[in-house]
């Protein structure tokens, strides 16, 4: 009997501490859980702000801007365009009959 | 035994011995009551108090959705910004250190001083809504008392050129205009919350009960596309100022699936520092209505043709270019004799117009433009939308019927002006508009039979040619159909004189329209008779068309040698002025 409430006795001390040690170790885990969610919610805030800035970069009037002043590029005349025809696209060659029909060649870059 | 004195026995009385016992007793009762009383029926809150010592309930805020285009790019979003703020009791602060903070915040020293000065308040903002850098490095200078607070800020990319259609919010980051008032609610999102046990230095340890998972806003995409909402700006922009103009709007939809691809307005505002905007702040492409003139015209004509009345060659008579109805006459700028039912398009005859409406019944004439969606909301979810006067036409006399036909007494937007176009790009259907990025193209409602629709769009490619009224809305390489208007602006007492409207409503490639362009000039400077529709409109129409065209990547219709340079004498003497 006596033996018995010494092993029970011992096994509730041993139990008592891994009950401590393991409720140590949940917080810990917890608290880095609780850091990454930080993190990642930073870098979700990195991202837009990085979004935003390529968006400002990258607006048509900035482009424009930069092109004609910067680089001295511009849209070239109709006179300067060549006119591709596609033959082989059928559905095209019938809804414009009388007029030749064409692709615009400028798409693929005819600044000369 | 005498020493042997027997101990005296005090017989003490026994309810003594009792008393003593009882009141222990009750003493231990009152303990054991007090305690049943806490355990059990005092427990909850004393419960509560006891976490209310140690546990926290955090707010958790959501995120703002963001606005983008089609394409994915941004029109509007949250972006964090930190605000300064101090508790002026415990700021402890050299006057070097003064400086150094006002100038890093761009303040006055004294400022900064006097709101030190109130030590009563604990709360007083240094400076609100500063980059995260600024505030870094304001933190650095290491006033204690000096602290920094998260908050979000609203950023506009596209800025000006869609600011109506955007909208803004307020410093509560509530929607204050556009799509950020409309989509309030569903941008918002839910605020959750948290309760939690925080240890000694700050951090969170344990969650006491199920997170309240915020729910971040949703994400909008519109239909624009932002390449060309910059086209549209940026010609209407110049003609509105080209022309002295007091406002302009210009939509651009996409003729199959009635997608709004464009919808500019001038005069605008920065949306990113919205000051001074009173005025400004209107998108008159969907909340103001006006009187569309000629733009009308082929409504009236493809009524006349669809009833069986009339055909593409049918002649009418416009001779002598006026036409009295009762005490009103309607008036022809210049005669033009016989003319053909598409010459009355070509020409922009007011008679003409009026003969081919006299002769439909009123009922049939009111239903077309009921049908094309005259008169009633577009439902396209924009606040303050406009709905159109079309008025009841058991009320129409004669002369209103007439007027009608070419757009006067009748007010529209100029929303339902463009979609009323896509009966013509669609073989007669009507197609609903969006101003939401759609994932397949709509059902239209068929108003006019396909035949009709392709004569219309055959007479509407007449207008820009040679002997019609808007050369300038050429486009190299497509075949364009559209048409002019030009109206004197409704005032208190009647038509303005000298107040004009201006306006141009098109479609390109004519053999299959992919976008329509709808343009309206207000009161554009009437010096040298530069104000018809064809003058002030059809150039950004023209412009915005060749270049959305390309970025679209359609195929050309035409060869590239198709425009007809116009000649300015030319087109001011076949261009034609509305108004009884």
């Amino acid at each position: 009997m006596t033996r018995l409430n010494i092993i029970l006795f011992f096994t509730l001390i041993l139990s008592g501490l891994g009950l401590v040690n393991s409720q140590h170790k949940a917080r810990n885990l917890y608290f880095s859980l609780e850091r990454l969610n930080q993190v990642e919610k930073q870098y979700e805030q990195e991202y837009g702000q990085l979004q935003l800035e390529q968006s400002t970069w990258a607006l048509q009037s900035r482009i424009e801007q930069v092109a004609t002043q910067q680089l001295q590029m511009q849209v070239p005349e109709a006179a300067r365009v060549q006119v591709v025809t596609l033959d082989n696209n059928a559905t095209l060659a019938v809804k414009s009959a009388e007029p030749q029909p064409v692709v615009d060649a400028s798409l693929s870059g005819a600044v000369h | 035994m005498a020493l042997h004195a027997t101990p005296i026995i005090v017989k003490l009385p026994a309810w003594r011995r009792r008393v003593l016992l009882i009141v222990v007793l009750l003493g231990f009762a009152a303990l054991l009551a007090r305690s049943v009383y806490l355990q059990s029926f005092h427990k909850q809150f004393l419960q509560d108090k006891g976490e209310a010592r140690y546990s926290r309930t955090i707010s958790l805020q959501s995120h703002r959705g963001k606005i983008t285009d089609r394409n994915g790019e941004l029109l509007a979003i949250s972006s964090p910004v930190e605000s300064i703020w101090m508790s002026p009791a415990d700021v402890k602060i050299t006057p070097v250190q003064v400086k150094e903070v006002a100038d890093l915040l761009g303040l006055d020293k004294e400022e900064i001083t006097n709101k030190l000065v109130n030590t009563d308040r604990e709360f007083v903002y240094l400076k609100r809504r500063v980059s995260p850098e600024l505030a870094a490095k304001v933190m650095k200078v290491g006033v204690s008392g000096i602290y920094q607070q998260r908050e979000y800020k609203r950023y506009y990319p596209a800025g000006e050129m869609a600011a109506h259609l955007v909208g803004f919010t307020g410093v509560d980051d509530k929607g204050q205009e556009g799509f950020e008032l409309a989509l309030n609610t569903e941008l918002t999102g839910k605020t959750g919350s948290r309760r939690v046990i925080k240890d000694r230095s700050g951090h969170i340890v344990e969650d006491l009960e199920a997170v309240n998972v915020p729910q971040d806003g949703r994400d909008v995409v519109l239909s624009i596309d932002r390449r060309i909402q910059y086209l549209a700006h940026r010609e209407l922009l110049k003609a509105v100022e080209a022309h002295q103009a007091l406002a302009g709007a210009a939509i651009v939809l996409d003729a199959k699936t009635g997608e709004v691809l464009a919808m500019a307005n001038v005069p605008t505002y920065n949306p990113n520092n919205p000051i001074n905007i009173k005025g400004k702040t209107r998108n008159r492409a969907i909340v103001d209505m006006f009187e569309p003139g000629s733009t009308m015209k082929p409504v009236t004509v493809a009524a006349g043709l669809e009833s069986g009345q009339y055909q593409f060659d049918t002649k009418i008579n416009t001779a002598p270019g006026t036409l009295t109805i009762g005490p009103a006459t309607i008036h022809d700028s210049h005669a033009h004799g016989v003319l053909s039912v598409a010459e009355v398009i070509q020409k922009s005859s007011n008679v003409g117009a009026s003969k081919i409406a006299l002769s439909l019944d009123r009922f049939y004439m009111w239903n077309t433009f009921n049908q094309l969606g005259f008169g009633s909301k577009t439902r396209i979810g924009f606040p303050g939308e406009a709905a159109g006067k079309v008025r009841d036409y058991k009320t129409w006399r004669p002369i209103e019927q007439a007027t009608m036909s070419f757009g006067n007494g009748i007010s529209v937007t100029l929303l339902q002006l463009a979609r009323a176009y896509t009966v013509f790009a669609n073989e007669g259907e009507l197609k609903p508009v969006s101003l939401l990025k759609l994932q397949d193209a709509p059902v239209g409602v068929p108003v006019f039979s396909p035949k009709t629709a392709d004569d219309m769009k055959a007479m509407l490619e007449m207008v820009v040619q040679p002997g019609g009224t808007a050369l300038k809305a050429q486009v190299v390489g497509y075949r364009v159909a559209g048409k002019t208007g030009t109206t004197h602006k409704l005032g208190a007492h009647g038509y303005e004189k000298n107040k004009y409207v201006g306006s141009f409503v098109g479609m390109a490639p004519a053999s299959n329209p992919r976008l329509i362009i709808a343009v309206m000039i207000d009161e554009p400077n009437t010096a040298n008779d530069q104000y018809y529709g064809g003058v002030v409109a059809a150039p950004v129409f023209s412009a915005v068309m060749g270049e959305s065209l390309r970025i679209l990547a359609v195929p050309q219709d035409s060869p590239n040698t198709n425009i007809v340079i116009p000649s300015d004498e030319a087109e001011s003497v076949d261009d034609v002025k509305e108004g009884v």
